[in-house]
């Protein structure tokens, strides 16, 4: 597993929104959470990361992805959501890779149900199936939380941030505060496109200006929950 | 707007070597364009030629006396001019609202990001199969509509006129150059629908009202550059005929 | 195939009974004067600025066609006398009004229909119930209301345009001379023609605004609101309208004179 390195980036978004610069420097196994208000940029950065807005980043890096919308197509399965994926990027035995996602976030009964018949939380885990299911080598998360009631949220959570030294680097932008930010190694802060933070999230609460991105609860909270 | 300009030239580039398209997605747009639409071109076309071949009838019989030479201009009529601009308009307000609106939805809801992220070529996957299926479907579709059209004439002419509905069997009239211009004025106005409803679906930005705006804006699009197309195309083919 | 076919004819006999029942509301409605007065200018004012640009254009457009048409028969039987007359009678009766109402459909119907469609979807109707507002006289009739207004408006401007689009290609492009074709249409056209079209586009109108106010509205009903679903509702509202301009345009050519 490789660091993702994007130094000083700059990225432009739709309406004139501009980013940056911002480092943004994540080890393999870290998991980096990006929070600001809204309009701030950090869905711009995420979209910057992958490829998809005009910026600075040059990394060779292959990207999984979970859309803040989900992002499937409604005209096809689960599995061939994800299997299309896994096809397009050339994953070895495409098809099992995509069944064995599906199945690992639980969806091992919904393979052929329509993306539009699943519920929101069922439409994220294809989602994270599909981002996982490709072996990135980067995964980036744009809000995989929202709409999401607390113990959906705490499963979809479980499920795309993967642990360990093997894991690909993560970047995940959230709102939801005190769920995320205990699992993060790091916290980004961004205000009107440009970095305000960048730092532990135990510093968040000594930051006057910064202590509503602080969680109301610890890591060790959130590592001793059942799940 | 560059973007969406890109987006709307790699599809076209697609298109263009429409057999590298992938089979299934090709086929399945086919269907949505032809055999959907081909209830509603028989209605239109034939409601529209029912209502010209009873004026022009009528019009013939008051002021002349006599209906026998409007077949063949009728026909003519139906093959270079009518048959392909209504066609065209069903294309646009049926399919380029459909596929517009598909096209936002995936757009709004950031599918083909995901899709060009996740290396499934959206424009290669989604946009050109749209774009070949509504050229091909349109000239289709034209022959259909002209088969139509002639029915609706020759039916009108026996109902409500009591003549011989051979009146209006004229295939003599047809020529092969007013072929070509039907063909060529249906492949426009699929290409136009195309282009109208990708820029407009491509545009999509926030959800519902954004879905229906995109559709809306497509349909309008799509009609205007139609009838400016006919108008144009109408201007050249007279002009070229002109000694 | 016959299956499929049993349910298209079987939805829009559905539609065809829901659009029926629509127009006696709306005409209960109206003959009790149960229509926002204020909300139905607005929305006039509304969506005939809005279509305005288009049907400037389109006009344009249609001019040409006209013109060419009918160049063509100048040519052919040497009839320039009475291309003035035969343009007007498309501008004015035929296919000027089947045009603008393909127009109609476009711009104001598909409107119409995106806007209740989105403010059914977001229980926006749900909330103006709510408030102890009945929704059809304050939200939907006015729109119908508006779109046959807009109509009307649209066609004398509209087809005047026509006309005189028609008459300037035909002198640059053929050989028709101006005086001739005005000539023309002061000899031969009658009132009646123009009161034919006038009564065209009425009908035009108020089928495009119950087929999209009924496509709008439906969305209420429906289980699915997405984006999608939306989408649906628009291109539903813009296939009606078309079928019922276009069958309007048959129904009336049968049974009107010669003009």
């Amino acid at each position: 597993m490789r660091a993702l390195e994007a130094a000083k980036l700059v990225a432009h978004g739709r309406g004139g929104l501009a980013l940056g610069p911002v480092d943004v420097n994540v080890l393999p196994g870290e998991v980096l959470v990006v929070v600001g208000a809204t309009g701030s940029g950090k869905s711009l950065l995420l979209a910057a990361l992958a490829g998809l807005a005009p910026s600075t980043v040059a990394h060779d890096l292959s990207v999984g992805m979970v859309f803040q919308s989900a992002a499937l197509d409604d005209a096809c399965s689960a599995f061939e959501n994800v299997a299309r994926a896994t096809r397009a990027r050339r994953v070895p035995a495409p098809d099992e890779a995509a069944r064995t996602a599906l199945v690992s976030v639980g969806l091992g009964d919904a393979l052929a149900t329509l993306p539009r018949q699943l519920s929101g939380g069922m439409r994220r885990r294809v989602a994270i199936a599909r981002a996982l299911a490709v072996a990135p080598e980067l995964l980036l998360l744009d809000d995989p939380t929202a709409g999401l009631d607390p113990r959906t949220t705490r499963e979809v959570l479980a499920l795309a941030l993967p642990s360990g030294p093997q894991a690909p680097p993560t970047v995940i932008v959230t709102h939801d505060v005190d769920e995320v930010v205990p699992r993060a190694d790091r916290v980004l802060v961004l205000s009107a496109g440009r970095q305000c933070f960048l730092g532990a999230a135990s510093l968040l609460a000594s930051e006057p200006a910064l202590a509503c991105y602080a969680p109301r609860r610890g890591t060790d909270d959130v590592h001793a929950e059942a799940w | 707007m560059s973007a969406r300009v890109a987006s709307l030239g790699g599809a076209s580039r697609a298109a263009l070597t429409w057999w590298r398209l992938p089979p299934g997605a090709l086929l399945q747009r086919l269907d949505e364009v032809v055999p959907r639409s081909v209830p509603l071109v028989i209605v239109t076309v034939a409601a529209v030629g029912c209502a010209l071949a009873d004026q022009a009838a009528r019009q013939a019989l008051r002021l002349l006396g006599d209906q026998s030479f409007i077949g063949p201009e009728y026909i003519v009529l139906g093959v270079e001019e009518f048959g392909p601009l209504v066609v065209a308009l069903t294309l646009s307000l049926r399919v380029g609202a459909g596929f517009a609106a598909e096209i936002a939805t995936l757009q709004s809801e950031s599918t083909l990001d995901a899709m060009a992220l996740f290396g499934q070529e959206p424009a290669r996957r989604v946009l050109a199969p749209m774009g070949v299926a509504l050229v091909l479907g349109a000239v289709a579709l034209g022959l259909v509509g002209f088969v139509a059209w002639e029915l609706a004439g020759m039916a009108t002419l026996l109902l409500r006129s009591e003549v011989s509905p051979f009146t209006f069997f004229h295939p003599e009239a047809v020529r092969g150059a007013g072929v070509v211009l039907m063909i060529l004025k249906c492949a426009a106005a699929g290409a136009i629908v195309f282009a109208a409803a990708t820029h407009a679906g491509l545009a999509a930005r926030g959800g519902a009202v954004a879905v229906g705006e995109a559709a809306t804006k497509a349909v309008v699009g799509a009609v205007l550059g139609c009838l400016i197309m006919s108008a144009a195309l109408d201007m050249l083919w007279f002009l070229a005929r002109s000694p | 195939m016959l299956v499929a076919l049993g349910e298209a004819v079987g939805r829009r006999a559905g539609d065809i009974g829901a659009l029926l029942l629509s127009a006696r509301r709306a005409l209960i409605a109206g003959s009790r004067l149960r229509v926002d007065l204020t909300e139905t200018l607005r929305q006039t004012d509304r969506l005939f600025v809005d279509a305005l640009p288009l049907f400037t254009v389109a006009s344009v457009a249609v001019g040409g066609v006209v013109a060419m048409q009918g160049l063509n028969y100048v040519a052919r039987y040497s009839a320039s006398e009475v291309f003035g007359w035969a343009a007007a009678m498309s501008a004015y009766r035929d296919v000027g009004p089947l045009l603008l109402g393909c127009g109609l459909a476009a711009r104001v119907g598909a409107r119409t229909t995106a806007e209740l469609a989105v403010m059914a979807a977001r229980d926006r109707l749900d909330a103006v119930r709510a408030l102890g507002i009945d929704p059809e006289p304050a939200v939907v009739w006015p729109r119908l209301v508006a779109t046959v207004a807009c109509s009307v408006l649209f066609w004398a401007p509209a087809c005047t345009l026509v006309l005189a689009v028609a008459f300037v290609v035909a002198s640059l492009v053929g050989d028709q001379r101006l005086a001739t074709s005005v000539w023309s249409v002061a000899s031969y056209v009658h009132a009646s023609t123009l009161l034919q079209g006038l009564v065209r586009m009425v009908l035009f109108g108020v089928v495009v605004g119950l087929a999209s106010c009924h496509a709008g509205v439906a969305v209420a009903t429906s289980e699915d609101r997405s984006a999608g679903a939306i989408g649906r509702a628009v291109y539903a509202g813009a296939v009606l309208s078309l079928a019922g301009v276009v069958m309007t345009n048959a129904v009336l050519s049968l049974l009107g004179g010669t003009g």
